[in-house]
């Protein structure tokens, strides 16, 4: 039965694209987006399974039963990180929806998985409403580390649709908020003290304007300059501004919508964009090891375990 | 009486583990239905992205046409314009791509003019259909000149500038470039061109690579692989789990021969020229009727993949084709072959005195020995049908007599006490 309503439906919905003309297959293809979403939409909002957990300001977090305790914990560490960053702002006026989901086994050749998804909505539940639900594997869901920095990259991505166009297409690829915090700023560092164009130089010494050129921010006077950081640098800085700037951060990003970039940063971090590069770079720099790989202590050990070695080696050898 | 209980047991035993290797669990669990809504949605999705790829194709030929009655085109190096983008807008790397091209090409022929069309994309990314927007080539004969536009997809970078895939252009390029080198294809050609919509056509490596010895095609095999999608696995009988530990899986996919190029390349690269000939004459079965004039854009988004006669069906010949026969044979060899009004097979002999099967067997060979495949696993000549040599047959029935012969004589030594 359902065969013959699909069947019918996609009839209905596609038939009038079967003419050569472009207007009568964009026709076909927006009803049938539309359709997905509804047919989507019906089968998300039918699930009984899943069950609302806990609420915050402006965030409701629902789960299938085998994730009710964990989806709790992910629930605090989410809301923490977020406010970091975003403040009180929403990415929907009214609110949003989290929802850990678990899925059904299926097998692509010998491999057998199960993806689940863990998706944001927009609220109110209606057909205008965003919505993201990626699916994940079995992992992310084990881990509340895992599955926050997954919530925290869509969130990140969701946030930036509204930022000003300048800083979207400054960051190139995204917040990556996904991406864990320690590990985002230990590539920052490595990228920051091993870049080898001149700006890049100049920036580990403390030059401001040089930094604003390996950062894409501004034009350096000088024709050497060199390349540019890695777009994970861009958005290093620009959580950086935001966490500098404090709970109004992001809303003072987005008032400088007509901005430049670097109009747009120093706003975000309540300070002059130079003093904001070079507070970020210093905070960089402070991450660099201060030892070096192999101490006095630890050469000791390696001496001494292999003086025992050697001496016990002898003491069993027969020498005639 | 004793020794036939022990006979009897003994072939109760053997055969009592081999039906609990062969056999079927009773209860076997049932196939898991895919949920029927999700399926839905599958079927659907499948259906918007292929309203949205034609769609794509059908916008942008219909704004070629616009500016093509608008705009006066010249010999030479083609102009590049934008369409749909807000103010105005240049891409380097598209410049630079056509440069190059129109570079080696020479003095192109006066007979076809060429306009490269860069459209925005954003349009149909609109809808998070994730597909590739139409990139190819609208072929417009006309009295004086054929008209070839190239035609891809662009957005507008963070700079202001348009960036396009240089790969896409430069495959939406190649049946333009061949008429600028070549000039007008012959009947035989352009019935050819027309049927397969050029999709043999799509590399210029004849323009880059004059080394003859260098294997164009990336490590792909001479024809697409077309599979199967499967989305639910069968549940696992005793005799199945045994294989898989065994690793047979892997083992019969290594030593088969390379069926996912379908029947036809098989008996091909066998050495049977007919069906050579039939992978290049009747290749490119389309499953959406596109208008005639375009080129298609990547046959494995039109609709050629997941078909349930994969194995059967005549697979699409590498779309390098054309461009190796201009690199093995030669520009002024190739260009009466081009321009030839004979059939294309017939053209072919005519142009390189060889029978197209014959050529296309040694060149798919080659390719196979060169593709990736051929890193991994042991390529050897495929070999159809019954293998057994008559000779094997008596050899083994002799060995066998042999055999009885000698435990008979055993036998007739041992004394009964």
């Amino acid at each position: 039965m359902s065969r013959l309503v699909l069947g019918v439906s996609l009839l209905v919905l596609a038939a009038p694209a079967s003419a050569q003309v472009a207007a009568a297959w964009r026709d076909s293809a927006y009803r049938l987006s539309a359709e997905v979403q509804r047919v989507r939409d019906s089968l998300r909002q039918d699930d009984s399974q899943i069950e609302e957990i806990a609420r915050r300001s402006g965030l409701v977090v629902s789960a299938t039963s085998e994730y009710r305790a964990f989806a709790e914990e992910v629930l605090e560490r989410f809301d923490a990180a977020r406010r970091r960053w975003f403040g009180s702002v929403l990415p929907a006026a009214t609110g949003f929806r989290i929802t850990l989901r678990s899925g059904e086994s299926w097998s692509f050749g010998r491999q057998t998985s199960r993806p689940h998804s863990l998706s944001i909505t927009g609220l109110p539940d209606s057909d205008e409403a965003f919505r993201f639900a990626p699916p994940v594997p079995d992992r992310t869901l084990s881990d509340a580390g895992r599955a926050t920095g997954e919530l925290l990259g869509e969130y990140g991505n969701l946030m930036l649709v509204s930022a000003p166009a300048a800083i979207r297409g400054w960051l190139r690829a995204g917040l990556l908020l996904s991406l864990d915090e320690d590990s985002r700023r230990e590539r920052a560092m490595y990228s920051l003290v091993t870049g080898a164009g001149k700006a890049q130089r100049e920036c580990v010494r403390g030059n401001a304007g040089a930094c604003a050129h390996a950062l894409g921010i501004r034009r350096w006077e000088d024709p050497d300059a060199g390349g540019e950081y890695y777009p994970l640098v861009r958005a290093d800085l620009l959580l950086a501004a935001l966490e500098q700037g404090g709970e109004g951060a992001w809303a003072r990003l987005m008032a400088e919508a007509e901005g430049s970039i670097e109009e747009g940063l120093a706003a975000a971090a309540g300070m002059p964009a130079d003093s904001m590069l070079l507070r970020w770079r210093d905070g960089l720099l402070e991450l660099q090891p201060d030892r070096g790989p192999l101490d006095l202590p630890a050469a000791a050990v390696i001496l001494g375990w292999s003086a025992l070695i050697l001496g016990a080696g002898l003491g069993i050898a027969r020498w005639g | 009486m004793g020794l036939m209980l022990r006979w009897l047991a003994g072939v109760g035993v053997v055969l009592g583990a081999l039906y609990a290797t062969v056999s079927r669990p009773r209860s076997a669990p049932a196939e898991p239905e895919p949920d029927p809504g999700q399926q839905r949605v599958y079927q659907l999705s499948a259906h918007q992205r292929r309203a949205v790829r034609i769609w794509s194709a059908l916008a942008a030929r219909d704004s070629a046409k616009a500016r093509l009655a608008t705009l006066s085109l010249r010999t030479g190096r083609p102009e590049i314009i934008t369409v749909g983008f807000v103010g105005a807008a240049s891409s380097p790397e598209a410049q630079k791509v056509v440069g190059d091209r129109w570079t080696a090409v020479g003095a192109p022929d006066s007979s076809v003019l060429t306009l490269v069309m860069i459209y925005n994309e954003a349009q149909f990314d609109s809808l998070r259909s994730q597909v590739y927007p139409y990139s190819g080539a609208l072929l417009v004969p006309g009295s004086a000149n054929d008209v070839c536009v190239a035609m891809t997809p662009g957005s507008r970078s963070a700079h202001g500038d348009i960036d396009v895939v240089s790969s896409q252009l430069d495959r939406a390029l190649a049946p333009c470039l061949l008429r600028a080198a070549f000039g007008i294809p012959g009947r035989g050609m352009r019935d050819w061109l027309e049927r397969t919509r050029a999709a043999a056509a799509k590399s210029n490596a004849w323009l880059r690579r004059q080394d003859r010895a260098v294997l164009d095609g990336s490590g792909q095999l001479p024809w697409e692989p077309m599979y199967e999608q499967v989305t639910t696995g069968r549940s696992e009988t005793g005799l199945s789990s045994l294989l898989r530990s065994l690793a047979a899986f892997e083992i019969a996919v290594m030593t088969a021969p390379p069926y996912q190029m379908g029947s036809a390349a098989l008996r091909c690269l066998e050495g049977n020229t007919v069906a050579c000939t039939r992978t290049v004459l009747d290749s490119f079965p389309l499953h959406e009727s596109l208008s005639g004039d375009l080129t298609l854009s990547h046959s494995w988004e039109f609709g050629l993949r997941n078909r349930r006669n994969a194995l059967l069906s005549v697979h699409p010949i590498g779309d390098w084709f054309l461009s190796d026969i201009i690199r093995l044979e030669g520009r002024e060899r190739f260009g009466r072959f081009w321009r030839s009004d004979q059939p294309f097979e017939l053209a072919f002999r005519e142009a390189f005195g060889r029978d197209l099967g014959e050529w296309t067997r040694d060149w798919g060979v080659r390719q196979r020995r060169g593709s990736w495949e051929a890193q991994f696993t042991p390529v050897k000549p495929v070999t159809l049908g019954v293998s057994l040599h008559p000779s094997w047959a008596l050899l083994t029935l002799g060995w066998t007599a042999a055999a009885l012969l000698l435990a008979a004589w055993t036998a007739r030594r041992r004394q009964v006490t």
